[in-house]
């Protein structure tokens, strides 16, 4: 896949526990809790349908305890391998009318988790369509808050191995 | 699965096929193919990609009688061999969102195509989602079932023949 720098934000990282648990950690929504948000933002509820057009639902709370919606569409699941996910869908491909959520502007996230040593190259790929959106979620902290979620999925994915 | 519909914002075309689900198929996926059938005449398809993979590219260059040309770029999203295709003006390549509809339509919409055996024909069901009951106004305006369905007929009348 080709990356195009004006209007993807990338987050690159080398994990220790193996595509497969780190995966379980995405697909489990219990676990995607435990991870998905950096503290001290938690993710209240979630759900992943885990099919092309299936529901992908989040929660999230604010450490003053303000609550925020987002209800996006997964795009492609292959277990262990790849995740794709959007807000400018909804379940079963309706494209949503407002595309700026709670969250910042709507983008489409690819996710690959490729085998690497005893780990995985795992790789979080943010596309927007426009480098104004682009740059509102760069400056919204998507870069900082990814790198720290992607920590607590390190350390969650690595309790797994246990 | 039941795809549950909103008739506010889904346009849909059903219709009885006489050829078998196959050649449908092969119609519809075959750029040379497609090229024949996709234009309600006098208008034609002169250029068609279709990569056939979630993510791929779906491009179609329709001419028209006084020297017109109209570039519709988009993208597959989902793809079961004479079953289903879902494609979509709101993605170009490997999900990236575009920010202007690049397709003759001037609106985002997605399309769900689905295939099934019925006697010894094909069930062709097409539903047009969009962001909003205006936009579904406005493609029903500009002739969505005129347009799909005279497609529909030289679409069955292509596959029979194969």
């Amino acid at each position: 896949m080709q990356i195009n720098p004006a209007t993807d934000l990338v987050v690159e990282r080398l994990l220790k526990a193996p595509p497969a648990l780190v995966w379980r950690c995405w697909a489990d929504p219990k676990l995607l809790c435990q991870w998905y948000m950096p503290k001290p933002w938690t993710l209240v509820d979630a759900e992943i349908e885990l099919r092309p057009g299936g529901r992908f639902y989040l929660l999230a709370q604010s450490p003053d305890g303000q609550q925020f919606r987002n209800e996006g569409s997964i795009l492609l699941a292959e277990p262990h391998t790849r995740l794709v996910f959007t807000d400018l869908m909804t379940r079963d491909y309706a494209p949503v009318e407002k595309v700026s959520a709670d969250f910042g502007p709507a983008f489409t996230a690819v996710m690959t988790f490729e085998p690497e040593g005893t780990g995985t190259r795992y790789r979080t790929i943010a596309r927007h369509m426009s480098m104004a959106d682009a740059k509102a979620n760069a400056e919204g902290g998507w870069t900082e808050g990814s790198a720290v979620a992607t920590d607590q999925l390190d350390a969650l994915s690595q309790e797994l191995m246990q | 699965m039941t795809l549950t519909l909103d008739p506010s914002r889904d346009l849909v075309l059903d219709r009885l096929l006489k050829a078998p689900p196959a050649k449908v198929w092969r119609a519809w996926t075959e750029p040379a193919l497609l090229c024949q059938w996709f234009c309600p005449k006098p208008w034609s398809v002169s250029e068609a990609v279709i990569d056939l993979r979630p993510g791929g590219r779906f491009f179609t260059r329709m001419a028209g009688p006084e020297g017109e040309s109209v570039p519709n770029e988009g993208s597959f999203l989902e793809v079961v061999p004479e079953r289903k295709l879902v494609f979509t003006d709101i993605f170009g390549p490997d999900f990236a969102p575009v920010d202007i509809p690049q397709s003759g339509a001037g609106l985002h919409f997605a399309a769900i195509v689905t295939f099934a055996p019925e006697g010894s024909g094909t069930r062709y069901r097409a539903v047009a989602r969009h962001r909003s009951a205006a936009d579904a106004k406005t493609h029903d305006d500009m002739g969505f079932q005129m347009g799909w369905g005279i497609a529909a007929d030289q679409l069955d009348a292509l596959a029979q023949g194969l």
